[in-house]
């Protein structure tokens, strides 16, 4: 079988639409690991 | 005027920020195998085959850095410890890196001996680079091939040019950046299927419908696929 794994940096603010339009991908999805760390404010750069 | 550090959870409470990574077939098994604040390792099981290690990274902004560029390779000289750490854990190199690296595959820290050691193409990594006696593994980052116009979307549009814009870059910029990045090691490369930077899903658009630019997430998202020849049954 294929591994496919797709992975997003998203914003909190960001995170209730990206959730949303996750819900189109195959429906076996799953959150597989968290995020490292939370990002400290700077993703601004 | 006295201002106290900021806790971790109340920076979380201000600007939470996930990296999500989805896994699109859920009969693999997952063993965790440690991290820390900005690397975390698993390894993916199909039983009966060798197994793969995945290693997630979300690497500080270099907006901290404050003009000391020997930062950021400090920080990729540290991913590629852990990495290695891993590696030696698990005793193999079936390794793929992925994730927020907040630099771009040309970044000095990305392709330096000292720092990630990511080559532009797999035959280039084919081998370990030797510098001053050491010998390291090389990974292939095949990011590079993603970059600028690719007219390849069905509605005849350019697909994106990266998976980060900057509207304000200053006079040297380079507008679309891409942070978010997949290593693979040499071994896995023959078996890296799709790779895409994704701007939409299903009919819903992550970009904006006539510059393009991402505006559900200020990044966009990444997809990475390996054949299924990449299982490799386990000898007996």
């Amino acid at each position: 079988m294929k591994l496919s794994i797709l992975f997003w940096n998203v914003k909190g603010r960001d995170a209730k639409a990206s959730t949303a339009a996750l819900e189109h991908l195959p429906p076996r999805s799953e959150v597989q690991t968290p995020d490292p760390h939370t990002d400290r404010g700077a993703n601004q750069r | 005027m006295h201002l106290e550090p900021a806790t971790q959870r109340e920076i979380g409470e201000y600007n939470p920020r996930a990296l999500k990574t989805f896994r699109l077939d859920e009969s693999l098994r997952l063993r965790s195998r440690g991290g820390d604040l900005y690397h975390k390792a698993h390894e993916v099981i199909l039983p009966g085959h060798e197994p793969l290690s995945l290693v997630t990274v979300h690497l500080p902004s270099q907006i901290h850095d404050k003009g000391d560029p020997d930062r950021l390779r400090r920080r990729a000289d540290q991913c590629r410890n852990f990495v290695e750490r891993v590696e030696g854990d698990t005793g193999h190199t079936r390794t793929a890196v992925y994730g927020d690296f907040n630099m771009n595959p040309f970044a000095h820290a990305m392709v330096n001996f000292d720092g990630l050691n990511a080559m532009s193409t797999a035959r280039r990594a084919r081998r370990a680079r030797t510098l001053g006696g050491t010998s390291r593994p090389a990974f292939y980052n095949p990011m590079w091939s993603l970059f600028g116009d690719r007219r390849s979307m069905p509605d005849g549009r350019p697909s994106p040019a990266g998976t980060y814009y900057m509207d304000e870059d200053g006079p040297a910029g380079y507008f679309w950046h891409m942070p978010d990045q997949v290593l693979i090691r040499y071994e896995l490369a023959a078996h890296l299927g799709e790779l895409s930077i994704i701007d939409q899903i299903d009919s819903e658009l992550l970009v904006s419908k006539d510059a393009r630019r991402p505006n559900m997430s200020d990044h966009l998202p990444v997809l990475f696929e390996f054949n299924e020849s990449v299982w490799t049954e386990v000898s007996r």
